[in-house]
C-alpha cells in the first residue's frame, strides 16, 4: 500500500527490513550483550563501580561499533544505487524520489534504532529489578543510549551521503573511511604541521595535553567523542545530560541526510552510467581524497621507520612536510585515476592542480609555523580583562582584582619566555604539572591557555618559573582561599596514613569525625595566617600526606578529590593531624 | 498517450540524446529500432521516469512522468536485465509489486504463473534469463498497467516461449487497449506485431511512421532498365546481376512505378520490403554499417 501522505512507503521499508534480517540478528546480538548482559552482570555481582566504568568503555568503545554499523545499514538501505539493475528498478516504481529516499534512510535507521531499544529497554527493566541506585543507573543507561544513537545518526548521515554522491560502492566506502577514520588522521598530521602553533593552546592541540599522539588521537579524539566531551559538563564528577551533544548532532545528521536529499533528487539514477552523483564534484573529492591518503601514508611511514610514533615532536617540520608531500604525490594521481576511471591523469593541468595542493600546504604551514596570527605570543591586555580563572595542581580559582590579574598576567609572560626551557624538559611521567590560565575578557570572550611543566627541572628558567609560581601561590591571601575553596561542600575527609606509620593491621586511611574536620580546617587556616601552611604542590623530597576529600553530587554520590599535605613541623595543623594518628614522633 | 518532445541527454563527453522525439498513440503497438548505441534505452529510462532529461520533455497523457508516482503507476517496464531482490522467489516479488500497484490482479497472476509452468516459491537466484523474462512478464501483466514498456522483451526466450509471450501482449491490447512501447534488435519479430515503428540513429529519431505507412513510403524494384534511370530518382540503395536491377526507392510505390514506366523497361517488377530492409536502407543512408547487425 502506498502512503500518499507521508514521505514513507510501507512497502518499501518492510521489503528493505526484511532484507536486512542479517544486520539486524548481528546488531541486536551485541547490543543484547551491552545493553543486558553487562547489567545483569551488575545485579548479580551488585558491582557499581563495573558498572559505572562498563558505560564509559561504551562511551569510548562506541565509536568503532556505531561506525561499522552506520556503513552496514547504509550500505544496506542504498546499495541498489550501485547497481545498474536495481537503481534502473528502484527508479521506475511508482514512487517519488523523496518517498523512495525517505524509506530507505527510515529503513537503515531502523535497522538500528529496533535493536537498540530492545535493548534499552531490556536493560531498564533489569536495572529497576536491581532496587538500589535506579535512578542513577537509568540516567546513566539512558544518556548512554542516546549518546550512542546520536553518533550513529551522523555517522549513518555520513554513510548515507558516502553511498549517494559516490556510483560506486568502492568510492562509497572509500569516501566514508576518509571522513570518519582517516580525518582524525590528517587533524593529527595537521596538529603536527602547526605545532610551533599549539603551544599553549589546548583548542588546537589533539590529544589530553599530548601534543603528537598519532596513535592515541586516531582512537581518542574521535570527533563525536570530542563533541560529546567537550559538551559533557562535569562537575563535581557528575555527568550532565548531553543536550548541547544531541542538538550538535542532530543538526550535523539533519545537514547531511539534506544535501544527501538534494543529491539524490537530481542525479541518482545516472549514477550507474556516471560513476558519481556530480561530474563537477571530483576536483574537491579528489583533494580531499589525496589530503586524507597523504597523511595516512606519511603516517604509515613514520610507523614503520620512525621509532616512536607517539612523540613525533622531535622529528624536523622540514623533513615532515617534505615526506607528506611526496606521499600525497603518488595519491593524488591514483584518485584522480580512481574518480576519473582512466590512466591518462599525467596531464600538465594535473600537475598544476597538484602544485595548487603543494602551494595550500605550504602556506598553510609557514602561517602556523611563523606565528603569523601572534596567537602563541598574546597576552590579553589588563585592562581587557574582566576575570581570570588559573588551575595549578589542585588550586582552581578565579581573581577578578588588578593586582591578581597582574600578576597572573606576568606569569603567563613567563611561561611565553621560557618555552624553550619548558618544551625541553617535558616529561610525559613523572612531575609534570599543566597549569591552565583562562582570561574571561570584557566583551565576553575567554583565552584559555594550557602549558606542561615540570617542577624538578634542573633547566634554571623552569626552576625560576617553578618559584615564581610557589611564591605566588604561597601568600597568606591565596593558601586562605586555597581551604575555602577545597573545603566548600566538603562532607567527608579521608587521611591517607604514611606507610611506616602503618601496621600490618591498620587501615591505610583514617576517616576524620566532623569534629576534626572542622577542627582541622580552623588550623589549616589558622597556619596559612600565620605563613606556616604548606599544602601545596606535588613534591618528591620528604613525605607527604595524602588527604581525600570527599563532596557529595547530584546523582547522590560522593566524589573525591586529593589533596597533597606537606605539614611544617611547627603547624598547629601538624599537631592535630599527628593527634588524630595517635603519633607521637614526627610524620617523617 | 506517451509523448517525447525534443529529449536531450548528455553522459559526460557522450551525447546519448539529441532533440529525440516520438510520439506512441493510445492502444499502438510501437516498435523502437536502432542499432546498438542509437539511445533506444535512454529514451526509454526516460519514459519510464530513471532519467531526468537535461532538455525536453516526456509525458503521459500530457503528465510530465519523472518524480510523478501518478503518471509512473500507469506502467509497467520491463527492462532488458531483469531486477529481483537477493534470495527472493517469485511469491516474494509478488508481493513487493502488489504492494506498489493498487490495481495488481492476484488472479491473473495465479494464472499466468500456471501458463509459463513457474514455480513460485523457488529461488529466483536460480531462474535462467529466459525464466527471469517470464516472471517479470507475469508481474508487469499482472499490475494490470494501461502501458507496457518493454526492452528487448523477448531476448533470451525459445521460439515456443516468445510466441506465447507475443500473443500475451497482444491479448492485453485487444481486450484493454493496453498500449505497448517495445524496444528490439529482432526486427523480424516487430515487423509481426508492431503497428507504429519509430528508428533511432545517434540519439537522434530518425524516422517515425505507421508500419503501414512506411511500408507504402519504400519500394523495392527489379528490372532491366536499357535507358537509365530519372537522375531525381530518390534512390536509396542500387544493385545489379548483369542486367537485372535491384532498386530500393523511396516515395508512394505507384508514383515511382509511373516515373520508371517512363523509361521504357525491358522488364519491371515492384516488391514488398519486409521491415529489416526498410530497417537497413534506412540506416544505410545515414552512412550505418548495417551488415554488422543483419539478424
Amino acid at each position: 500500500m502506498t502512503l500518499r501522505a507521508s514521505c514513507f512507503n510501507r512497502t518499501v521499508i518492510c521489503k528493505n527490513l526484511a532484507r536486512l534480517w542479517p544486520a539486524l540478528v548481528l546488531f541486536g546480538a551485541g547490543m543484547l550483550y551491552l545493553w543486558v548482559l553487562i547489567p545483569i552482570k551488575d545485579v548479580v555481582g551488585e558491582a557499581y563501580n563495573s558498572y559505572y566504568y562498563a558505560y564509559e568503555n561504551i562511551i569510548y568503545q562506541a565509536p568503532i561499533m556505531t561506525v561499522a554499523a552506520a556503513l552496514c545499514c547504509a550500505g544496506y538501505a542504498f546499495d541498489f544505487l550501485h547497481k545498474k539493475k536495481s537503481c534502473h528498478y528502484f527508479h521506475s516504481l511508482p514512487l517519488n524520489r523523496k518517498t523512495l529516499f525517505c524509506s530507505a534512510f527510515l529503513s537503515g535507521l531502523l535497522v538500528f534504532l529496533l535493536p537498540l531499544l530492545f535493548s534499552a529497554l531490556s536493560g531498564t527493566l533489569l536495572i529497576t529489578l536491581r532496587m538500589t541506585r535506579v535512578l542513577f543507573l537509568l540516567r546513566l543507561h539512558w544518556e548512554c543510549m542516546a549518546y550512542i544513537l546520536c553518533q550513529f545518526l551522523v555517522f549513518y548521515a555520513i554513510a548515507v551521503l558516502s553511498m549517494v554522491l559516490c556510483g560506486r560502492n568502492l568510492h562509497s566506502i572509500l569516501t566514508y573511511l576518509c571522513l570518519n577514520f582517516l580525518v582524525p588522521v590528517v587533524c593529527t598530521l595537521l596538529s603536527a604541521l602547526v605545532a610551533p602553533c599549539t603551544y599553549g593552546i589546548e583548542e588546537l592541540v589533539l590529544g589530553d595535553g599530548e601534543r603528537f599522539a598519532p596513535i592515541l588521537v586516531w582512537f581518542e579524539v574521535e570527533p563525536f567523542t570530542r563533541i560529546y566531551d567537550s559538551c559533557r559538563v562535569s562537575t563535581s564528577g557528575v555527568w550532565k545530560l548531553p543536550w548541547i551533544y544531541t542538538g550538535i548532532c542532530v543538526l550535523c545528521g539533519g545537514l547531511l541526510v539534506w544535501l544527501s536529499y538534494r543529491i539524490f533528487r537530481r542525479a541518482m539514477a545516472e549514477h550507474a552510467e556516471q560513476g558519481i552523483a556530480i561530474p563537477s564534484f571530483h576536483g574537491p573529492l579528489s583533494y580531499f581524497l589525496t589530503l586524507v591518503l597523504g597523511c595516512a601514508l606519511t603516517m604509515i611511514l613514520l610507523l614503520t621507520f620512525h621509532s616512536n610514533v607517539i612523540d613525533i615532536s622531535d622529528l624536523n617540520l622540514t623533513v615532515l612536510v617534505t615526506v607528506m608531500l611526496l606521499c600525497s604525490l603518488p595519491c593524488f594521481f591514483l584518485m584522480e585515476m580512481l574518480l576519473k576511471r582512466t590512466k591518462k591523469v599525467f596531464t600538465l593541468r594535473n600537475v598544476g592542480r597538484f602544485g595548487c595542493y603543494v602551494a595550500f600546504i605550504l602556506i598553510f604551514v609557514l602561517c602556523f609555523s611563523t606565528d603569523l596570527f601572534g596567537i602563541v605570543r598574546r597576552v590579553p591586555e589588563a585592562e581587557k580583562v574582566e576575570s581570570v580563572q588559573i588551575s595549578f595542581a589542585t588550586r582552581d580559582y578565579s581573581v577578578e582584582d588588578a593586582e591578581n590579574i597582574e600578576a597572573i598576567r606576568s606569569l603567563h609572560q613567563q611561561f611565553i619566555d621560557a618555552r624553550d626551557a619548558l618544551e625541553e624538559e617535558e616529561e610525559p611521567f613523572g612531575a609534570l604539572f599543566n597549569p591552565r590560565i583562562t582570561y574571561t575578557l570584557k566583551n565576553g570572550r575567554t583565552v584559555e591557555r594550557y602549558y606542561a611543566m615540570n617542577l624538578n627541572s634542573k633547566n634554571p628558567e623552569v626552576k625560576a618559573l617553578s618559584e615564581n609560581i610557589r611564591a605566588y601561590f604561597s601568600t597568606t591571601e591565596s593558601n586562605l582561599r586555597y581551604i575555602d575553596e577545597m573545603m566548600k561542600d566538603m562532607v567527608n575527609v579521608e587521611l591517607y596514613i604514611p606507610y611506616h606509620f602503618r601496621t600490618p593491621f591498620s587501615e591505610s586511611s583514617k576517616t576524620l569525625t566532623a569534629k576534626q574536620r572542622i577542627s582541622l580546617v580552623e588550623a589549616m587556616k589558622s597556619d596559612a595566617r600565620a605563613g606556616n601552611f604548606s599544602l601545596f604542590l606535588y613534591s618528591p623530597e620528604g613525605e607527604a600526606l595524602e588527604l581525600r576529600i570527599g563532596k557529595i553530587s547530584k546523582y547522590d554520590d560522593i566524589g573525591y578529590w586529593t589533596h597533597i599535605y606537606i605539614p611544617k613541623e611547627s603547624s598547629t595543623a601538624y599537631a592535630l593531624v599527628r593527634g588524630i594518628l595517635g603519633v607521637s614522633g614526627s610524620l617523617e | 498517450m506517451i509523448r517525447v518532445e525534443n529529449l536531450s541527454k548528455r553522459f559526460e563527453k557522450v551525447q546519448a540524446l539529441d532533440a529525440c522525439s516520438l510520439h506512441v498513440p493510445k492502444g499502438s503497438v510501437y516498435g523502437l529500432l536502432g542499432p546498438n548505441g542509437a539511445g533506444k534505452s535512454t529514451v526509454i529510462r526516460h519514459i519510464t521516469g530513471i532519467y531526468q532529461a537535461d532538455a525536453g520533455q516526456v509525458l503521459i497523457d500530457g503528465a510530465p512522468v519523472y518524480d510523478n508516482p501518478a503518471a509512473k503507476a500507469r506502467f509497467a517496464y520491463i527492462p532488458d536485465e531483469i531486477f529481483h531482490f537477493h534470495s527472493s522467489n517469485l511469491r516474494d516479488m509478488m508481493k513487493f509489486t502488489r504492494g506498489l500497484y493498487p490495481g495488481f490482479d492476484s488472479a491473473l497472476y495465479e494464472e499466468l504463473v500456471q501458463l509459463f509452468g513457474l514455480d513460485p516459491k523457488a529461488n529466483l537466484r536460480g531462474f535462467s534469463k529466459g525464466m527471469l523474462k517470464q516472471a517479470a512478464f507475469i508481474l508487469a501483466i499482472s499490475s494490470r498497467p494501461e502501458i507496457l514498456i518493454l526492452d528487448e522483451p523477448v531476448d533470451g526466450l525459445d521460439p515456443v516461449m516468445r510466441r506465447q509471450v507475443w500473443s500475451l501482449i497482444l491479448r492485453e491490447v485487444a481486450q484493454r487497449q493496453v498500449t505497448v512501447l517495445v524496444s528490439s534488435h529482432n526486427l523480424r519479430e516487430l515487423e509481426d506485431v508492431c503497428d507504429h515503428v519509430g528508428i533511432m540513429h545517434k540519439g537522434k529519431m530518425l524516422l517515425q511512421r505507421s508500419l503501414s505507412e512506411m511500408q507504402e513510403n519504400i519500394v523495392k524494384v527489379q528490372g532491366v532498365f536499357p535507358e537509365g534511370l530519372p537522375h531525381d530518382l530518390p534512390v536509396l540503395h542500387r544493385s545489379n546481376v548483369g542486367k537485372i536491377e535491384t532498386l530500393i526507392l523511396r516515395g508512394e510505390p505507384k508514383i515511382i512505378e509511373q516515373r520508371l514506366e517512363e523509361t521504357k523497361p525491358v522488364f519491371m517488377e515492384l516488391m514488398p520490403l519486409n521491415l529489416e530492409e526498410i530497417f537497413i536502407y534506412e540506416l544505410g543512408g545515414v552512412n550505418y554499417d548495417f551488415k554488422s547487425i543483419l539478424l
